[in-house]
């Protein structure tokens, strides 16, 4: 009797993932389906799953549309931003949390602050001034704004470095080492896991930032791979020629090749890193 | 940089003296004190300012410094195309006179309304039923945080040819029903269209927070809540999900800024706030204001510094509500 409940449960609870699981995925295969399909095909009604014949040069053109300048700048993007914001929280982080000088509170404090301030909020301002200073349209104007945004790195550094025992701090500098030298030689060296989970999270969300690149540049060679497909596809952009699902679905999907590489591989540690980054919110 | 016979003794010693303090700063200030010219303190102090002032300074000159220069902004009339004046708080008083401005408080707020309690639900029952460790819980995860993956703009390219004419909704409705509506071209059905997809993306958020939530749920408690024979739910609903409350309201504040500002990729792409500005939060409306139509920089600023206060004092409001919850609940 017991068995049997616990046997009708378990089959409830299957039931209830896979539809969980269906509505989650069912965005991503439509997409697949429709990026193989032709061009007549798509517009077919009701919709068909299985694109006839597999027409893989879509894939070709989404590409040519993207360019290969946009994933060149959104790989540059986003290695200056992950890199940026590791080295500048590291610093901060083991400061805020190992050495002790004063008003380290308060600045911590502010740092942590800007959690608080929306970025598409202050995009206004932050717009004006970098206009002001003659870099709207360059790469330091698209870069340098987005690796100032530094407070989740600091704090999750900060979280961490917490942990190791002042001690090795004192220890290091009886050794006759100073400061710096210490967090180099010791403390920097402890942080890879840190270092991983951060660089996860920072990963994707620079890859996949919008807002910015969109506001920032103009020049179609500064372009980013989400503005290349916001810009084909987006409804704001009232000109733009008549949409080819099927290309949009292919962009859409090739956009995302690079962070589904990361997930697929480290899907356990992807989804820690998430908690652990969010946890700072 | 190995640890020398001298720093491990300090490190061994430490479990002893917590009344630490001067006896051994002394200590440590003898032995390193010929080094420069400054006391270990001085050093210590001077390479806390060194290692934090990159980041303050680039926090301070692109969020602080925009911060201000907003706020600037907003007592002015500045635009693109005339001279600016100082114009104190004209810009305030005149938020009412924008017919659109309270419409999109609205849609922001339904929208907040309409996905919030839903993707908190939703995401504790998968993150509770993930947790159980069945066979094939990994090929589960993999389905649910799919979407992690997805920018706003990627999300909102997939999703918009499902509500088309002849898209996918219409194309499961079809055997039901004789139905061809164009969803996204509707004003009485867009925001509901926006609000599902909001609901999709962060169903998988709010999915792995829990997760890690209920991780942390110590196994003494279900372990005595199994003794005394509680099913599944009373498990659920009397000992895990009191627990997570701390996650559940870091939720509430974090579906709360995803709602009310971070949906403006998704809306950018798939509406630019229309139809008829059915679908325009107003973080999309201040936008529109800044650098459409007449480059009101000013006022779209001033809406901004509102928007900002009206999210602090609800975020403000919910940690309240929290410390309440966790003293009386």
């Amino acid at each position: 009797m017991n068995a049997l409940i616990r046997h009708r449960g378990r089959i409830a609870v299957y039931l209830v993932l896979t539809l969980g699981a269906v509505v989650m995925v069912t965005p991503f295969i439509f997409n697949l389906s429709k990026s193989l399909q032709t061009a007549p095909q798509t517009f077919a009604f009701p919709f068909e799953w299985i694109p006839d014949p597999f027409t893989w040069s879509n894939y070709v053109e989404a590409y040519e549309k993207i360019g290969a300048r946009a994933f060149f700048n959104s790989a540059l993007l986003t290695v200056a931003v992950v890199g940026g914001q590791t080295i500048l929280g590291m610093m901060a982080g083991f400061a805020f949390s190992t050495l002790r000088f004063p008003l380290r509170d308060s600045l911590l404090l502010l740092i942590i602050g800007g959690l608080l301030v929306p970025f598409h909020v202050i995009m206004i301002p932050l717009f004006m001034f970098v206009f002001e200073i003659g870099w709207l349209d360059t790469y330091w104007g698209l870069i340098i704004p987005i690796v100032a945004y530094t407070d989740v790195a600091v704090f999750m550094f900060r979280q961490f470095f917490r942990t190791v025992p002042r001690e090795i701090y004192e220890a290091g500098i009886l050794d006759g080492a100073g400061p710096i030298r210490v967090f180099r030689s010791l403390y920097a060296p402890l942080a890879g896991p840190t270092v991983a989970a951060f660089v996860i999270v920072s990963f994707l969300a620079a890859w996949n930032l919008y807002a910015w690149p969109f506001l920032a540049v103009a020049d179609p060679d500064l372009r980013v791979v989400t503005l290349q497909l916001g810009i084909a596809g987006g409804t704001f952009n009232a000109s733009s020629s008549p949409l080819r699902p099927e290309i949009l679905a292919a962009m859409s999907l090739l956009s995302m090749v690079p962070v589904m590489a990361v997930f697929m591989f480290m899907q356990r540690r992807f989804v820690e890193s998430m908690a652990r980054s969010g946890m700072t919110g | 940089m190995a640890l020398t016979r001298k720093s491990r003794a300090v490190v061994e010693s430490t479990d002893v003296d917590d009344a630490i303090g001067t006896g051994r700063d002394v200590a440590i200030e003898a032995a390193t004190l010929p080094h420069r010219g400054l006391s270990w303190r001085g050093q210590e102090r001077l390479a806390g300012y060194l290692l934090v002032a990159p980041a303050l300074l680039m926090f301070g000159v692109f969020l602080l410094g925009p911060l201000v220069y907003g706020t600037y902004l907003s007592l002015t009339d500045r635009n693109l195309l005339a001279d600016t004046s100082f114009i104190w708080f004209e810009n305030y008083a005149n938020l009412h006179n924008d017919p659109l401005f309270f419409k999109s408080l609205r849609f922001t707020g339904l929208l907040f309304l309409e996905v919030t309690p839903l993707a908190i639900l939703i995401s504790f029952v998968f993150a509770s039923l993930l947790n159980q460790r069945l066979r094939g819980t990994s090929l589960f995860r993999l389905a649910y945080f799919l979407p992690l993956v997805a920018s706003g703009v990627a999300v909102a390219t997939m999703w918009r040819f499902v509500f088309t004419s002849d898209g996918l909704l219409n194309t499961f409705l079809s055997f039901l029903i004789d139905t061809d509506t164009p969803y996204l071209v509707l004003p009485q059905w867009a925001p509901h269209v926006v609000a599902v997809i909001l609901l999709w993306s962060l169903i998988p958020l709010n999915t792995v927070f829990y997760m890690a939530a209920l991780q942390t749920v110590p196994r003494e408690q279900l372990d005595a809540a199994i003794v005394d024979g509680a099913s599944a739910w009373q498990k659920a609903r009397y000992v895990t999900w009191p627990l997570s409350a701390p996650t559940t309201f870091l939720l509430v504040i974090l579906n709360l800024a995803i709602t009310s500002v971070g949906s403006w990729d998704i809306l950018n792409v798939l509406t630019a706030g229309g139809p008829e500005f059915s679908t325009t939060t107003t973080a999309y409306l201040l936008y529109l204001r800044a650098f459409r139509g007449q480059f009101e920089i000013g006022f779209g600023s001033a809406m901004g510094v509102a928007l900002t206060a009206i999210l602090l004092l609800l975020t403000v409001g919910v940690f309240k509500a929290q410390k309440r919850w966790s003293h009386y609940g």
